[in-house]
């Protein structure tokens, strides 16, 4: 009977073969009860395509969708939702502007760090102390100093020659520093006048110079 | 969708916050970066070298060695000629030194000088390395006189470097143990400590032994001498030198100036004791005219 049923269900979506026809017709012919059951079928088809359609209101699809059961989202369906979603944005000139205003804010907070970094180093540089390296030397050609405050630059801080003796001016912090004159661009002599040295790590010495206020 | 709007500007704002409160030390490194690039671009390093090394040097800026280091320590060995591996040993050791919390500043400072001074690359790169092994030493001996009850007063960084240095001029662990013992007994501080140690090295490196250095600048330390005492001290003893005496004489010399200054303090210091005591009430001491 079920087999006739899904016959007769093919042929009112008009979906039934020649074959499947030719099977439900021999079936009624021989099944009483099966032509009542297609009889009551049509009939109602019958009467279904005569009756008035009247069209659904529009909220109608959605009112069904939310009577459904809601099922629970998972922490990961909602972070993909979050992260691949497709999205429209929706903008007016409010929300353009305080972007705007924010943007420029931040922009001058981290401009006003790195102002504020130098102001810091200002500060740094104002506690300096002059202090002059002198070295005696009258057959030199050129003489410099390198030291742990020019990071060992041999070409940074160059003296000057006035009779035969090579000074130079520099403004440290205080501290203790540890340095060396290299003559014609060569020879590294630690400052003779130096009142301590320290090993050097490489077998040799460099001159200790304290800066206090 | 104003909902979506609404996730949107949050996220903006959390994007500006982030950006914000992003690390400082990648910002203003650029011009660092530029400079080390162009500087291993122009070597004769193999591409692949020159692949690694920049990102060896970029790792190491985002670990904490400071970027102008960085460029100088590269720039500075191409120009002696350094190959890639030795190179990338001094950002090993630098990289390393600031991830255990060590001060980086003599590692680097180390390495820098060595570069300039026409030390061979890989000399430069064991010296660093030694260096980098005696911090490593120097701060649990440090943590130990701390914890024993040295006072704090003074900077750990210093102390550490102190110690590190006076450990490879061959001042044994115990030696300096036994000093910073000294120290904390005389009340002095973890500044004396580094002062008075900053000595000893010099005295070193000026040809003192190791156990003559340590004990003039014990009796100092007990005797509470001042850090111009110190630099006194050490001046005394390069004078010396210079006029050719050997250093452990000179020392020796030092040391007995000293013992008999302080034995001729002493007795002013008894004479002071033995006058004032006259006319002390009954009781008061040692007096003797009563």
């Amino acid at each position: 009977m079920n087999r006739e049923r899904d016959i007769i269900h093919k042929i009112l979506d008009k979906e039934a073969e020649e074959q499947d026809k030719r099977s439900l017709a021999r079936a009624l012919e021989t099944d009483p009860a099966a032509r009542q059951d297609i009889l009551g079928i049509t009939t109602a088809v019958r009467l279904l395509e005569q009756s008035e359609r009247l069209e659904a209101p529009p909220s109608f699809a959605a009112g069904v969708m939310n009577k459904l059961p809601q099922a629970r989202p998972t922490v990961l369906s909602l972070l993909r939702n979050f992260l691949f979603s497709s999205r429209v944005l929706r903008w007016n000139m409010a929300s353009a502007l305080a972007i705007a205003l924010v943007s420029i804010l931040a922009l001058g907070a981290v401009s006003l760090r790195t102002r504020t970094d130098a102001t810091i180093h200002t500060g740094q540089a104002e506690a300096k102390v002059l202090v002059r390296l002198t070295f005696y030397a009258p057959q030199a050609r050129t003489v410099a100093v390198a030291g742990d405050f020019n990071k060992w630059k041999t070409t940074a801080d160059a003296m000057r020659r006035s009779n035969g003796i090579w000074s130079i001016d520099l403004k440290l912090q205080p501290g203790v520093y540890t340095y060396s004159f290299i003559v014609d661009e060569g020879s590294w002599v630690p400052d003779p006048g130096a009142e301590s040295y320290k090993d050097d790590g490489f077998g040799s010495r460099n001159a200790v110079l304290r800066v206090n206020i | 969708m104003i909902q979506n709007t609404n996730k949107l500007m949050i996220g903006y704002f959390a994007c500006i916050l982030l950006l914000l409160a992003m690390p400082v030390r990648m910002l203003g490194a650029e011009n660092h970066l530029v400079a080390i690039s162009s500087a291993v671009d122009a070597s004769t390093l193999l591409a692949t070298q020159k692949i690694e090394l920049k990102a060896k040097a970029v790792a190491a800026i985002q670990g904490g060695v400071p970027a102008e280091d960085v460029e100088i320590v590269i720039t500075r060995a191409l120009h002696r000629k350094a190959d890639a591996a030795t190179i990338s040993r001094y950002l090993a050791t630098s990289g390393a030194v600031k991830k255990e919390g060590l001060p980086i500043g003599p590692v680097l400072d180390r390495i820098e000088q060595g570069l300039s001074k026409g030390v061979p690359p890989t000399q430069v790169a064991q010296a660093s390395e030694r260096l980098a092994d005696k911090l490593r030493s120097a701060r649990p001996l440090i943590d130990q006189l701390l914890r024993e009850g040295l006072s704090g007063k003074g900077d750990r960084e210093e102390a550490i470097t102190a110690t590190a240095r006076a450990l490879e001029q061959s001042f044994s662990e115990e030696a300096l143990i036994g000093f910073g013992t000294a120290v904390r007994r005389s009340k002095g501080s973890l500044q004396v400590f580094t002062r008075t140690l900053d000595t000893a090295s010099s005295l070193s490196a000026n040809g003192v032994s190791g156990k003559t250095a340590l004990s003039l600048v014990t009796t100092a330390v007990e005797r509470g001498y001042t850090a111009r005492d110190l630099d006194t001290m050490a001046r005394r003893l390069d004078a010396e030198v210079k006029k050719g005496a050997r250093p452990e004489d000179a020392a020796a010399a030092i040391g007995r100036e000293d013992m008999r200054d302080a034995r001729s303090m002493r007795r002013d210091d008894m004479r002071r004791d033995i006058k004032s005591d006259h006319g002390r009430g009954a009781g008061s001491g040692m007096g003797r005219g009563r």
